[in-house]
């Protein structure tokens, strides 16, 4: 318990971020929500906020309600008691959807199989409103330049079900890019894929982070790759989320604290993480 | 093409052609949504619609049609209940309508020739006002797919996503099985109340086992549905057959042919 309160860096700082709670650099923020599926809360009196350029990494064991978190983030669940901002509006009036990207945890397994090529699928991310069903123009484009970023432009023509774990990852995140949102957030992108591929994926998420803007929030038990790439890392644990503002702050005993095990090939990733190659 | 020559040949190939463009798009949305048994439930609905209106005097056909599409605002009822097992209110309307339609049947004593058509589909029960409401409401339905194509397939590939894009989905859901359910009851007076769902399921089958894209899994359903139909309809005309058996024997035999020569690759 001795991390939990010397490392809990978003607490403290949530009191100053409520002053300019309609600052608009606020990507999402978190203020007593409390929340349970069946009476028993799975997350107590969260408290958190992710602000504009944040790349965060949630990590934390199975069933500490990473996803339910993620949820609660992006408006799919409803705090019973507490308050999500999205962009500064409560998630309950929240309208523009384009402004966010979401990838559930499920959506590689249950889509096994589905006759639609990849163009298809990204396309159906680029969604303009009721009946709009000849901006053909404007799709088109936002689907090539989707491709692009995700450089999958080759894999376009062909079936979502004949792709392996790692490329259709990289389908849904241009399927989430298609409407050119501000904020990502990817429930386990890289669960079941190949260490190449992932380290990858990553890498294309710090791409877009830096280069275009985008925050990125996402869940992983990826933690060398992840931790190598991003800014700030999210434990999930008990009911209780903490923000570690400073990575280098999070050593490979608080992971282990986190998790309640330790990752054998994790001294690798803090040998690089610790070295102040991150910009 | 001497079948042609007669009124009601003419009234049921234009009926069955449309009834198969409808219950094959239909089928394609609901096999991905895996509510493949989501067309018996409904045609089990219309069949009690059949049975009461034969009861009490109105049109059998408009009770299908009324019947079928209060079934389907009743499973979406259910389904909110059951939002883990969405079969669950399948199957309490598949066989709560059965068990009307057989009370109601009784009832009625009224186990006849007429009963048997909308059970397996007749050549001859096609009247020139059932054409003309097959004409209208599979017009009305067409064009509700064709608006809500892309919400349909956004909905079918990746409900949470969709509802993110800001898609009603729950409003479409509603939507689309009120479709379903005019398309069932359309569909009764070719191929009968028993048979409907396999024009929807069949045809998607055949057309998920070899389409390389979404649109050509909608152009497979539709071809093999219109030509099981055509040719159905135009084998039970010369052999003296149900149609409705004949165009589904069609069907699964496209879809055996398929199956088969896929595994020799
Ligand atoms: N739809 C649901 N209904 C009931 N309980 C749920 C549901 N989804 C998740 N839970 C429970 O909530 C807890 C947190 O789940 P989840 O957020 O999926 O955890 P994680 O993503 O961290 O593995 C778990 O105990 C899980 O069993
Ligand atoms: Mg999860």
């Amino acid at each position: 318990m001795k991390f939990e309160i010397s490392n809990c860096a978003a607490e403290s700082a949530e009191g100053e971020m409520h002053k300019k709670s309609q600052d608009t650099d606020e990507v999402v923020s978190l203020t007593g929500v409390t929340f349970g599926y069946n009476g028993t809360p799975v997350l107590k009196d969260v408290n958190l906020t992710v602000k504009a350029k944040d790349f965060i990494a949630l990590i934390g064991p199975n069933g500490a309600a990473k996803s339910t978190l993620m949820k609660l983030m992006v408006g799919l669940l409803l705090p019973r008691t507490g308050e999500v901002r999205l962009f500064g509006s409560d998630v309950r009036r929240f309208g523009q959807w384009h402004r966010i990207g979401y990838v559930s945890q499920n959506a590689v397994r249950v889509n096994t199989g589905f006759p639609a090529t990849v163009e298809e699928v990204v396309a159906s991310g680029f969604y303009s409103g009721f009946g709009k069903l000849f901006d053909t123009a404007g799709r088109r484009k936002a689907v090539q330049q989707a491709l692009e970023m995700t450089g999958i432009q080759n894999l376009s023509r062909r079936l979502v079900g004949e792709l392996s774990g790692g490329q259709l990852q990289k389908v849904f995140l241009a399927k989430a890019l298609v409407k050119k949102p501000e904020a990502l957030f990817l429930d386990e992108p890289t669960t079941g894929i190949d260490a190449a591929s992932s380290k990858e994926f990553y890498t294309l998420l710090k791409e877009l982070n830096m280069r275009e803007g985008i925050t990125v929030v996402v869940i992983t038990h990826d933690i060398g790759a992840a931790f190598d790439r991003a800014a700030k890392i999210g434990c999930v644990r008990n009911g209780k989320v903490y923000i570690h503002d400073n990575i280098d702050e999070v050593t490979q005993e608080h992971v282990a604290e986190v998790l309640g095990y330790r990752i054998p090939e994790l001294s690798a990733a803090f040998s690089t993480s610790q070295n102040p190659k991150k910009s | 093409m001497y079948i042609l020559t007669f009124d009601f040949m003419q009234r049921a190939l234009v009926a069955g052609v449309i009834t198969a463009v409808l219950a094959s798009s239909i089928g394609v949305f609901v096999v991905l949504r895996r509510m493949s048994l989501v067309g018996d439930s409904l045609s089990h609905a219309a069949l009690s619609g059949v049975a009461a209106g034969m009861l009490f005097g109105f049109y059998p056909f408009y009770g299908a049609l009324a019947f079928s599409a209060l079934a389907a605002l009743f499973i979406e009822y259910i389904r909110k209940a059951f939002e883990r097992y969405a079969e669950v209110a399948l199957a309490v309307v598949m066989s709560g309508g059965m068990g009307l339609a057989v009370v109601l049947i009784s009832l009625g004593k009224s186990f006849n020739a007429d009963l048997f058509s909308y059970l397996f589909g007749s050549l001859v029960a096609v009247s020139p006002s059932d054409a003309w409401i097959i004409c209208g409401v599979g017009l009305f339905i067409l064009l509700s797919l064709v608006i809500l194509f892309r919400e349909l397939f956004a909905i079918a590939f990746d409900e949470e996503s969709a509802r993110l894009s800001g898609i009603p989905v729950d409003a479409v859901n509603t939507y689309f099985t009120l479709l379903t359910a005019l398309a069932v009851a359309l569909s009764v007076r070719v191929v009968g109340t028993l048979l409907v769902s396999a024009l929807m399921v069949i045809p998607a089958a055949v057309s998920l086992q070899t389409a390389k894209s979404f649109r050509a899994t909608f152009g497979i359903a539709v071809g093999v549905a219109v030509f099981s139909v055509i040719s159905g309809l135009y084998i039970s005309f010369i052999l003296n057959l149900a149609p409705g058996g004949t165009i589904v024997l069609i069907a699964t035999a496209i879809l055996m042919t398929v199956i088969s020569t896929k595994k020799l690759q």
